[in-house]
């Protein structure tokens, strides 16, 4: 299909995009349209140095690879060079949501899911502004590349979310509620569903109470909990932060105790939903990598380049947001795997601390911060009061040793709506999750 | 039918520093073309990538009137205005020559650190014309750096950052700035004890930024709503949106929908009174409200609220060797943070220096802040000032009281 050069590694993706997007204010259509966008993004390594462009223009892809190989110095050696040598070649077509898509629902249908929800949305006389969107995506991706690789995939997904904002003469309260899935009919954004969360958020306004910061036990939500095992230590397993730190290398070795014995965590672009990555941008295929199992250190997450340059092999972790960046190294789904405990028993173990129910946005440094949404008291092992918390946050590797409680079944969040942040590229889809984490101390604010 | 189209044009050249050492350039080039239409009462758009056929997307965008999307016809004024910034600043043909002597130059003088991420030249221009006659376009360029910062063997996957946007280049001052941050990060002190004040980027009240939104102030569930006209804050807090050209390399002077300011400003806050919100067409409309400016739309959409380009703190020419501060608490690096509804702003700080004596004298232990926001700009606030350590890189600070929550 492309003539690459000699004595250079060149691989190809495009991606032809279909999106949705709708969205209402106070019963009013703000936004309804579809949109089509195909680009593609051109690689090529000499070796020493890579050499990108990204260009709409699909019918001149063969263009862009000349100009870059110009650029480049071939080397006649390049087969062996430890980055391509771990490139796969898969040849693979997989069409998983055609007979499905959304891209065959007409846009009206899609408008009457919302519109369905307006009554709920202000089932409470303290909304003052309620917002409903829909969005959905359908992308078909080629790679090619120098090795032979030849891919075709597909990936859906789509979601519905009400964005609710409360107040009364003193206070003021909002909040999100979503349902995403890979299928328009999966969607689970109930009437009944918003009804029960703007009941929640009513409550919420009405009598939540301010926090003494502090250090306490913290239970978090498996959707708390996904976002926890996203920033706290997902971030840390992508390899790139490792790069040229041979202290690094030796600290952060494999077989190194890094959490609790009951905390196991994996990354698997094979999960359904907004981490589904059967292939990465490289054209690694998809792998469940367990990142901790029982407490120790045992996997990272790989681009070829961060594998070559650990002796590693590649994870299928190499992603871009779209067909403007380059893939560097990024999460897929990742998952705190369930424990045995039975829920209400995590909880009747505390006296005082709180829970963290929902959140607005996470990151992840050496200190690893969430800020909770919907929270609440423990007290006695029952949730008690809404409480408001600006923030949670802790130690990234203490609170992984903290963790002292999973309950026994785990859930896995998907979102059309935001996605994850690294460097320039924001936003890309992923997902996480878990069971409900039990973590004896956290810093609360 | 009125009509609105927007052209946006950039050249990006972008390298990638790896452990030091340039492993990547990317190029790329792109165009955006958005018409608008207006009828009846409804909004149509559509957008295209690259070049093409003008009559075919004016066709498309009229059909999209079909949606039936209630949109207050947004023409402008007739203004016309060019600006043109655009210089060389790196040629082309050097741009990775460059990038190496800043990595080699680093590399050099910063031995046990390790600097990654992004080093940009970006060209860029946007023009925006309809039917009233309005002809507004707007060309710069500017070099831009993100560089993630790790000292040798540390567990984190980045210790600091230096980022800098400027019209011009200049190594010899971005390794300046470095040193101040990295001359003295190994030498590790304790919190200080007492009252200290703290400096912190003035970026740190992006948390209120919602609350100004004229239609969440509007519904009554802003932290701001009933106060517009209301003394809410110290008299030298300005926040205000600033797009006089040239003051932020890329910033145009106008909007999506060719909104331009009087004086090329519109305030929020004017000494520390609420005076303003933030609007677009449909909104300023719809509430009665003036035009702020902060019309935001992806190239194909319908224009919402949220373009805060040009927002400042006014630091009113202060600088904060001019602060009288004789120790202070200065916060390089949070790790997230977030606001209550009722304005408690907390942050855990991944990393801060001691200021005395007018400059960074080491580094403290991790720590957390929060404060109420009406204390922080009200009576707790000592100074808005831009922080003339760094001779490159612009950053406009608050000084202030937080607690400080060990």
């Amino acid at each position: 299909m492309y003539i690459f050069a000699d004595g250079l590694y060149t691989d190809v993706r495009v991606e032809e995009r279909f999106t949705t997007s709708v969205s209402y204010r106070n019963g009013a259509l703000e936004e309804s349209k579809n949109s089509t966008v195909k680009k593609a993004f051109i690689r090529v390594y000499d070796g020493n140095m890579w050499y990108y462009a990204s260009t709409y223009r699909t019918d001149a892809i063969q263009e862009e690879i000349d100009r870059l190989s110009e650029m480049a110095t071939p080397d006649e050696h390049i087969a062996e060079n430890p980055v391509v040598r771990r490139f796969q070649s898969n040849k693979a077509t997989l069409i998983k949501f055609s007979g499905d898509s959304v891209k065959d629902i007409p846009i009206e249908k899609k408008r009457a899911y919302l519109e369905d929800l307006f009554p709920a949305m202000q089932s409470s006389p303290y909304v003052k502004m309620a917002v409903g969107i829909y969005a959905d995506r359908y992308s078909l991706y080629e790679f090619y590349s120098s090795k032979g690789a030849e891919i075709k995939y597909d990936f859906q997904l789509c979601g519905a979310g009400v964005s609710l904002a409360l107040a009364n003469e003193k206070d003021n309260f909002s909040d999100a509620l979503m349902s995403s899935a890979d299928s328009f009919s999966k969607i689970s954004l109930t009437k009944e569903k918003v009804k029960e969360f703007c009941a929640e958020l009513e409550k919420f306004l009405l009598t939540a109470k301010p926090v003494q910061a502090g250090t306490y036990p913290v239970i978090l939500s498996p959707m708390a909990a996904g976002v926890f095992a996203h920033e706290s230590f997902g971030h840390k397993s992508e390899a790139d932060f490792m790069l040229g730190d041979e202290t690094m290398k030796k600290e952060w070795a494999l077989g190194k105790k890094v959490g609790a014995d009951i905390l196991s965590i994996y990354d698997s672009g094979l999960e359904e939903g907004s981490g589904y990555v059967p292939f990465d941008d490289e054209g690694t295929r998809a792998e469940k990598t367990y990142l901790i199992k029982n407490g120790v250190l045992c996997g990272r997450l790989h681009s070829a380049q961060t594998a070559a340059d650990l002796g590693e092999q590649t994870t299928g972790n190499a992603r871009a947001i779209d067909c403007e960046f380059e893939p560097i190294v990024r999460m897929t789904s990742t998952v705190i795997e369930a424990g045995d405990t039975p829920v209400e028993q995590l909880f009747a173990r505390i006296k005082h601390g709180y829970f963290i129910k929902s959140y607005k946005h996470g990151s992840g440094m050496s200190t690893f911060t969430i800020a909770p949404a919907r929270a609440y008291e423990i007290k006695d092992g029952k949730i008690g009061d809404p409480v408001k918390i600006a923030v949670i946050s802790g130690n990234v590797f203490e609170t992984l040793n903290l963790i002292d409680g999973l309950s026994d079944k785990a859930e896995i969040i998907s979102s059309i709506f935001g996605g994850c942040g690294k460097n320039e590229q924001f936003p890309l889809s992923v997902s996480f999750g878990g069971p409900y984490v039990s973590v004896s101390e956290m810093n609360v604010q | 039918m009125d009509s609105q189209k927007l052209v946006k044009n950039n050249l990006t050249y972008a390298a990638t520093l790896a452990a030091g050492e340039v492993s990547s350039l990317r190029i790329t080039e792109d165009e955006r073309t958005t018409v608008r239409v207006y009828d009846g009462g409804f909004i149509g758009v559509a957008g295209r990538i690259g070049a093409g056929d003008d009559a075919a997307l004016m066709a498309q965008a009229q059909g999209a009137l079909a949606q039936k999307i209630p949109y207050p016809d947004a023409v402008g004024t007739g203004e016309v205005r060019q600006v043109n910034l655009k210089k060389q600043i790196i040629a082309e043909g050097d741009f990775l020559n460059t990038v190496r002597r800043l990595a080699a130059r680093l590399k050099e003088r910063f031995p046990r650190f390790i600097f990654s991420d992004k080093f940009y030249l970006d060209n860029g221009s946007i023009t925006y014309t309809d039917t009233a006659g309005t002809k507004l376009s707007f060309s710069a360029g500017e070099v831009a750096m993100g560089l993630s910062i790790k000292a040798a063997g540390s567990a984190n996957i980045m210790d600091l950052w230096y980022g800098a946007s400027r019209d011009y280049y200049d190594e010899d001052a971005v390794v300046a700035d470095i040193a101040q941050l990295l001359d003295v990060y190994e030498n590790k002190l304790p919190l200080p004890e007492g009252d200290v004040p703290v400096i912190i980027e003035t970026s740190a009240v992006q948390y209120i930024l919602r609350h100004l939104v004229a239609e969440m102030y509007s519904s009554g569930a802003s932290l701001f709503s009933g106060k517009l006209g209301e003394k809410l804050f110290g008299g030298e807090v300005d926040l205000l949106i600033d797009r006089t050209p040239g003051r932020n390399a890329s910033v145009p002077f106008f909007d999506t929908e060719g909104v331009t300011l009087p004086e090329d400003k519109f305030y929020f806050i004017k000494e520390g009174t609420l005076c303003g919100l933030a609007t677009y067409k449909r909104s300023a409309a719809m509430l009665n409200m003036p035009l702020s400016g902060n019309g935001y739309a992806t190239f194909d959409g319908v224009p919402q609220c949220g373009n805060f380009g040009g927002l400042k703190m006014d630091t009113h020419g202060k600088k904060l060797s001019e602060v009288p501060v004789e120790r202070a608490i200065y916060v390089a690096v949070t790790s997230g943070g977030d606001m209550t509804p009722d304005g408690n702003l907390a942050m855990p700080v991944m990393l801060a220096y001691l200021y005395e004596g007018g400059r960074f004298v080491g580094t403290l232990p991790e720590f957390g802040i929060s404060a109420g926001i009406f204390d922080l700009l009200g009576k707790d606030l000592i100074a808005v000032a831009e922080n003339d350590i760094f001779g490159y890189r612009k950053e406009d600070v608050i000084v202030t009281k937080f607690s400080i929550n060990r």
